[in-house]
């Protein structure tokens, strides 16, 4: 069973998030705070091993929290949702110790591989993040940089252009008749052939790239 | 500036208070109250130096009401006429007549015209008493004069008064005439010419190369005086705000280098104000889209998570037959919350206020690639000081249009978009290689570098322009680094 922290200020959103992830009867929403400094607050008193923080909170927003509670000793996982569809944010939550970053508008589809991913200790690649990823792999590859050693097979090849062309798993899926589990598995796979699986390579892939600041 | 008087107006002595509708005919009407007023007032208690006193004993025109760019806190509480009369010694004066904002909102605001803000003041009406205090002042005497007349609005500037006309320009030319007619005479009684009753050929030779010389010499002498009148008119016609080179640049002392002189300081001043106030529009632009995206983001992107949840609750309860249509639903209503959410960030990028200006600008530069745009390059400098959120939106706003500019005009491949400490400023460069600029000055408009420079403006920031033909185009952005700047 995991145990799951909730923290958004809009009542309405814990609830319907909440009523998402209780149909998996492997996940428990244990706690809910209304803004982070709340969060902060539970995370002393509840045991969780995962919190799922909202971004754009009053008080303290999700990321100030998302820093507090990524310092405390043996941290659950932690999860950002947002509506800013921009890598920037995503990054900036990898740095300061979040393993996956959830868009609002793909919430209802995304989030609950998110939360098993953030468990398993994988990193939760939105799509933005990784049609930028991709990019610049493809760039580097163009300028005949040195890239890791990777051996894609053709399907994941088409996936990696798809990714690369900003499309959502779910356009990918219908351009390649594929489900989009499959999909999902193809970028997971791409990821981790480009040594990004986790949330640490992501993040110092993010500095070099100079996507983020260090 | 203005105080050289200030006195308290009775009540009930003037018509001001009554409503005035807020149309063109009631604003004649205005003026003639105004005018009232100020003479009643001027009557009552004269200027200090007596000549001035005469202004008061003819009627008094008011060829200038709610003049902007003023001084702003004099702007913002009083509206200002300014009037002028003629003295009985002949010389004409210009007085200033500031009244309380209040004053001529109430008229306004009683007629129920009128533009929102005025409504808005105007709910301090009611609580005012209706007695108001009225301050003139007098400039200096000016000649009135057809010719150079009065501008239609005088600005009242910084230098503390206008010279309303040019004082001497009617004596200059009725000194040119006088001596060279002068001259002429001199001539005719001192050389032993003579001319008979018959005019001979001579004499008529003479006579007329005469009055060639006469002429000449008083076109030549008058050129000197109304060549620059001349130049300020053609000028007139053809200038445009918003440019530069347009200046007359008189050289000489004359009264008509004083008049391009002072016609280029008139340009200087409404220039500057209308960049001043295109600024401050684009300030309460800014604003107010930082308003309207937080609201999306905030409001209407919370209700279509809501129902994005709860759609999907209901989908996995429904009826197989519902189900289809319920995530057709569903799709919709994510596709109604992309849209809110690209709007919102087209409106004002929250990266900008969550993750600071280093953060919006790598954001802007893969968004140009991502958009199948050039390659931007990225360097931030060691030591940037903390900037103030207005500078930090200025900076933002000013790389974007440049980057749009190198996408859109310029063709560009490459991009190098830098941030760094220069001294006192922080500069930013957005340097491309696309195709350039021909004529930097023709071409601002088309480029949004002056939507650039007002913004600038509103921080005490400086955009210059920098290209050649073929070989790209160099935006670089200096602003003030500020005294917060511990470095970030």
């Amino acid at each position: 069973m995991i145990r799951i922290l909730l923290a958004d200020d809009h009542a309405l959103v814990r609830r319907g998030v909440r009523l998402i992830l209780e149909q998996q009867p492997d996940l428990q929403v244990v706690a809910e705070a209304s803004d982070g400094a709340e969060a902060v607050a539970l995370l002393r008193e509840v045991d969780v091993d995962l919190a799922i923080l909202d971004i754009a909170m009053p008080t303290m927003t999700g990321l100030q929290a998302a820093r507090e509670i990524a310092r405390r000793r043996e941290p659950p996982r932690i999860l950002m949702l947002s509506m800013h569809d921009n890598e920037q944010y995503f990054f900036e939550a990898l740095k300061l110790g979040a393993s996956g970053y959830v868009l609002k508008s793909v919430v209802d589809e995304d989030l609950v591989s998110a939360c098993r991913a953030a468990i398993r200790g994988e990193a939760f690649v939105y799509p933005g993040a990784m049609g930028a990823i991709v990019r610049d792999y493809l760039d580097r590859l163009a300028r005949g940089e040195r890239v890791p050693e990777t051996v894609l097979t053709p399907r994941e090849d088409e996936v990696l252009k798809l990714v690369a062309e900003g499309r959502s798993s779910k356009e990918i899926a219908r351009i390649l008749s594929i489900s989009i589990k499959t999909v999902e598995k193809h970028r997971a796979n791409i990821l981790s052939r480009l040594g990004m699986s986790d949330r640490t390579h992501l993040t110092r892939y993010a500095i070099r790239a100079g996507l983020i600041e260090p | 500036m203005l105080g050289s008087n200030q006195l308290d107006v009775e009540q009930g002595r003037t018509h001001l208070g009554q409503p005035v509708p807020h149309r063109r005919r009631d604003v004649t009407e205005l003026r003639r109250q105004v005018g009232l007023e100020a003479r009643e007032v001027m009557l009552r208690d004269p200027p200090p130096r007596r000549r001035h006193r005469a202004l008061v004993h003819e009627p008094v025109e008011v060829v200038g009401l709610e003049r902007p760019g003023l001084d702003t806190d004099v702007q913002e509480q009083t509206h200002v006429g300014i009037v002028r009369g003629a003295c009985t010694d002949g010389d004409g004066h210009g007085g200033v007549v500031v009244l309380p904002a209040r004053t001529m909102l109430a008229t306004r605001h009683q007629s129920g015209g009128g533009a929102a803000e005025l409504g808005k003041r105007g709910r301090h009406v009611s609580s005012q008493p209706p007695g108001r205090r009225l301050q003139y002042g007098v400039l200096p005497p000016f000649r009135a004069e057809k010719a150079t007349g009065l501008p239609d609005g005088p600005a009242v500037g910084e230098a503390g008064g206008v010279r309303l006309t040019n004082p001497s320009l009617y004596w200059k030319v009725c000194v040119i005439n006088g001596a060279v007619l002068c001259a002429g005479t001199l001539a005719l009684m001192l050389s032993p010419v003579s001319v008979s009753r018959r005019v001979l050929l001579s004499e008529a030779v003479v006579l007329v190369v005469g009055l060639a010389l006469v002429l000449v010499l008083n076109a030549t002498l008058l050129r000197r005086a109304l060549g620059p009148v001349d130049r300020v008119i053609r000028e007139m016609a053809t200038v445009r705000l918003g440019g530069v080179g347009q200046r007359i640049q008189a050289s000489g002392k004359g009264p008509g280098a004083e008049l391009a002189h002072s016609y280029d300081a008139m340009l200087d001043r409404l220039e500057n104000e209308r960049q001043t106030s295109n600024a401050r529009a684009l300030a309460a632009q800014e604003a107010e889209r930082h308003r309207i995206a937080q609201e999306l983001h905030d409001q209407v992107g919370q209700s279509l998570t809501v129902v994005l949840l709860g759609l999907k609750q209901l989908e996995a309860q429904a009826p197989q037959d519902l189900r289809d249509e319920l995530e057709l639903v569903r799709e919709s209503a994510r596709a109604g919350l992309d849209d809110v959410r690209r709007v919102a960030r087209e409106l004002r990028p929250g990266v900008l206020d969550d993750l600071g200006l280093h953060a919006a600008l790598a954001a802007l530069a893969t968004d140009v690639a991502a958009r199948g745009g050039p390659s931007v390059r990225r360097t931030f400098g060691p030591g940037l000081p903390a900037l103030s959120p207005e500078t930090e939106v200025v900076v933002y706003r000013v790389a974007q249009e440049a980057l749009t500019n190198a996408i859109r005009h310029a063709n560009a491949t490459k991009v190098d978009l830098s941030l760094l400490r220069v001294g006192p400023h922080v500069t930013l460069e957005v340097r491309d290689d696309g195709r350039g600029i021909a004529d930097t000055a023709t071409e601002h408009t088309g480029t949004g570098l002056l939507g650039m420079r007002d913004r600038a403006s509103l921080i005490g920031g400086q955009v210059e322009l920098f290209s050649t033909p073929g070989r790209g185009t160099t935006v670089r952005l200096r602003v003030p680094a500020g005294h917060e700047g511990d470095p970030a």
